[in-house]
């Protein structure tokens, strides 16, 4: 049903965009025949970036509460190739972006139910299709299928009423992208508002039933420093949520934010500090606080009785810390990521090391090194004890 | 014509040019030093709104890297959008407002950096962007100098606002094009010399009310510190053409 929605809108967007009304988005040009002109418009519109993403990934399956005999079947060992065209379309009274892919995988599993069995897959899907239409100078309608995140934290973002998940432990996997429709309103360069609706849950997969979500946003851009306060709404639960976050340039290094949430059920807050060195490489240090985990025991019983309004949460615990390092064109070649993410309450921990090195100007080599730490019930090693990813990506 | 009458339309000729010259040196004579670092920041930006391509050339040491640039910006804020190499096409350097931004294809949103983050080579992110001089400086001293025979006022500038990227700048200013061709840029004490650039003025735009105006093409800029390494910026394609404020807009940024 959600494919053939996808089709339609496509089918319609591209009759609009082929048809004469699209010619007259552009501006007439004296002497140039209408023909020339679109195809001119055309030209200098469009946008196009193709990104070839090729990776063999071992991991180790956790033997954990969370994954006791393999019985989520995480694959011990991927070959993946990833085709990833994005089109951006921008005219003046349209702007269009279109991200197909093109995933081919191939898996093969040691242990649990698929014990000895290899299995290739391949899929075709839209990760991200957005079409925005000015309705004024500062009133904007979009509406599309987006991995829409906000804020300044790394870890996750508690001020997202709408998915916390940011995909930040995998630098090279791109988050499933939900539904939304937008209006956004930017009457100056200081305030603008948004109200977002979360339409439908797109290609994210749920703990729970897809709960709609209304929300209204109120960002404010102040010299050094950037706020923003967003309430929400959720259909289903009828619940609120106001949230918020801050993000502070204290000097020309060193960056202090905040992300927070709160509801009848919950309070989450996220504080953390970035500083840069002379050199470019940067550390970052956060603090997070969820107030409805777990401190002790399993955490089975928690994600079997999850309600629609945790679904958006990818931690269940309470008390969190990450640690980063992160150095973009270290010796002009390389970029260093380096992240630990501790578990406060279980002790457990989550070791990130990211590096890529340039080979060229279309080739990157990269390899992503994760070593999770901690006991049968224990959070971040529940899933996976470790995985090593190595690869190769093309961008043309 | 005779000797007589071609030594007379030689000293007409001449008095003509000498009286041009003594009138352009007193009308910029008259100028306010705030009024001469307003006509060279039209050179190099827009209140209202500017778009420029930007080819940046890093050399540090022997290896010399590229990078093309598609510059917005209006006043101090600036979207830089990565056109090549290919690996970079996408990446974002978003600057509002004092705040700064990176984003690159497959983050989901752009993260908050700091400024001490560097473009490329010397490039700072002031230099990509339009300069203020005039609203964002004090002239705290004003002298004569002349580069490769052209007289020039030099300016000592104070950083007013924190915006600013340089809290000191000896800038020097053609007095007869009234454009900046030199600057050299001092730590936040003023006492010791960072970095200077040279500026060029080759491209021309079309300015409100249809007037041809000299436009930056090309800044040179030398490490005066660490190294011998130099970073030349060449700007090309200039536009002048008001941006709104939407397209400022982190939630509304064309990923």
């Amino acid at each position: 049903m959600k494919w053939r929605f996808t089709l339609v809108l496509l089918v319609l967007l591209g009759a609009f965009v082929f048809s004469r009304p699209f010619r007259l988005l552009a501006a007439p040009v004296a002497g140039k025949s209408e023909n020339a002109v679109a195809a001119a418009v055309l030209w200098e519109a469009i946008d196009f970036r193709l990104a070839s993403l090729n990776f063999f990934q071992f991991q180790q399956p956790a033997k954990s509460d969370i994954n006791p005999n393999n019985n989520l079947q995480i694959s011990h060992q991927e070959i993946a190739a990833f085709l990833r065209p994005d089109f951006r379309a921008t005219f003046p009274k349209l702007t269009l972006c279109f991200k197909p892919r093109f995933e081919l995988q191939h898996n093969h599993w040691h242990d649990g139910p698929k014990k000895g069995r290899s299995k290739t897959d391949a899929d075709l899907f839209i990760h991200e299709y957005v079409l925005s239409l000015p309705v004024s100078e500062s009133i904007l309608l979009s509406y599309g299928r987006e991995d829409l995140q906000w804020g300044p934290a790394f870890l996750l973002s508690p001020s997202n009423p709408f998915f916390s998940y940011n995909g930040r432990n995998q630098p090279k996997k791109e988050v499933r992208s939900a539904d939304y429709a937008k209006l956004i309103w930017s009457p100056n360069l200081e305030w603008s508002g948004s109200i977002i609706i979360n339409t439908d849950q797109g290609r994210k997969k749920l703990l729970t039933d897809f709960n709609q979500t209304y929300a209204a946003k109120l960002d404010y851009l102040a010299e050094k420093a950037y706020f923003s306060l967003i309430a929400s709404y959720q259909e289903h639960t009828q619940s609120m949520r106001l949230g918020g976050f801050l993000s502070w340039n204290l000097s020309d290094s060193t960056i202090i934010y905040g992300e927070a949430s709160v509801s009848d059920e919950e309070v989450e807050i996220l504080t953390g500090a970035s500083y840069t060195f002379p050199g470019g490489s940067t550390i970052s240090a956060e603090y997070f606080y969820n107030g409805n985990g777990h401190r002790h025991g399993s955490l089975v019983p928690k994600l079997l009785t999850l309600d629609e309004y945790e679904a958006r949460e990818s931690l269940f615990r309470q008390h969190y810390v990450l640690l980063q390092y992160y150095d973009h064109d270290l010796l002009s070649r390389w970029n260093i990521l380096l992240r630990n993410t501790i578990n406060l309450d279980d002790r457990s921990f989550s070791l990130l090391i990211h590096g890529e090195y340039n080979l060229g100007d279309h080739c990157q080599l990269f390899a992503t090194g994760t070593l999770n730490h901690g006991d049968r019930q224990s959070e971040l090693a529940g899933i996976i004890d470790s995985s090593l990813m190595i690869g190769l990506e093309l961008t043309y | 014509m005779t000797k007589i009458n071609k030594c007379f339309f030689l000293c007409q000729a001449g008095g003509f040019l000498l009286l041009l010259l003594v009138w352009q040196n007193s009308a910029t004579a008259a100028l306010s030093p705030k009024a001469i670092l307003e006509q060279c920041d039209h050179a190099r930006g827009n209140i209202s709104g500017v778009t420029w391509d930007l080819k940046v050339e890093a050399g540090e040491g022997v290896k010399i890297s590229h990078r093309h640039l598609r510059v917005r910006s209006r006043s101090y804020n600036v979207i830089a959008e990565t056109l090549s190499p290919a690996r970079r096409r996408g990446q974002m350097l978003i600057l509002l407002n004092g705040n700064m931004w990176f984003y690159k294809p497959g983050l989901s949103k752009p993260i908050p950096v700091s400024k001490r983050q560097k473009l490329l080579g010397l490039a700072n992110n002031g230099d990509i962007a339009s300069t203020n001089y005039a609203q964002n400086y004090t002239v705290l001293q004003q002298d004569k100098d002349k580069i490769e025979d052209e007289p020039c006022f030099v300016f000592t500038l104070q950083a007013k606002t924190s915006k600013a990227t340089y809290k000191f700048i000896k800038y020097w200013v053609s007095s007869r094009r009234l454009v900046g061709i030199k600057a050299e840029f001092y730590t936040a004490r003023g006492t010791k010399l960072l970095k200077s650039a040279r500026m060029e003025y080759k491209n021309q735009v079309t300015a409100n009310g249809g007037k041809q105006q000299p436009f930056i093409s090309r800044m040179i800029i030398h490490d005066e510190l660490m190294s011998a390494n130099t970073t030349v910026l060449n700007f090309s394609r200039p536009s002048l053409t008001p941006i709104p404020a939407a397209a400022f807009n982190l939630n509304l940024l064309q990923r």
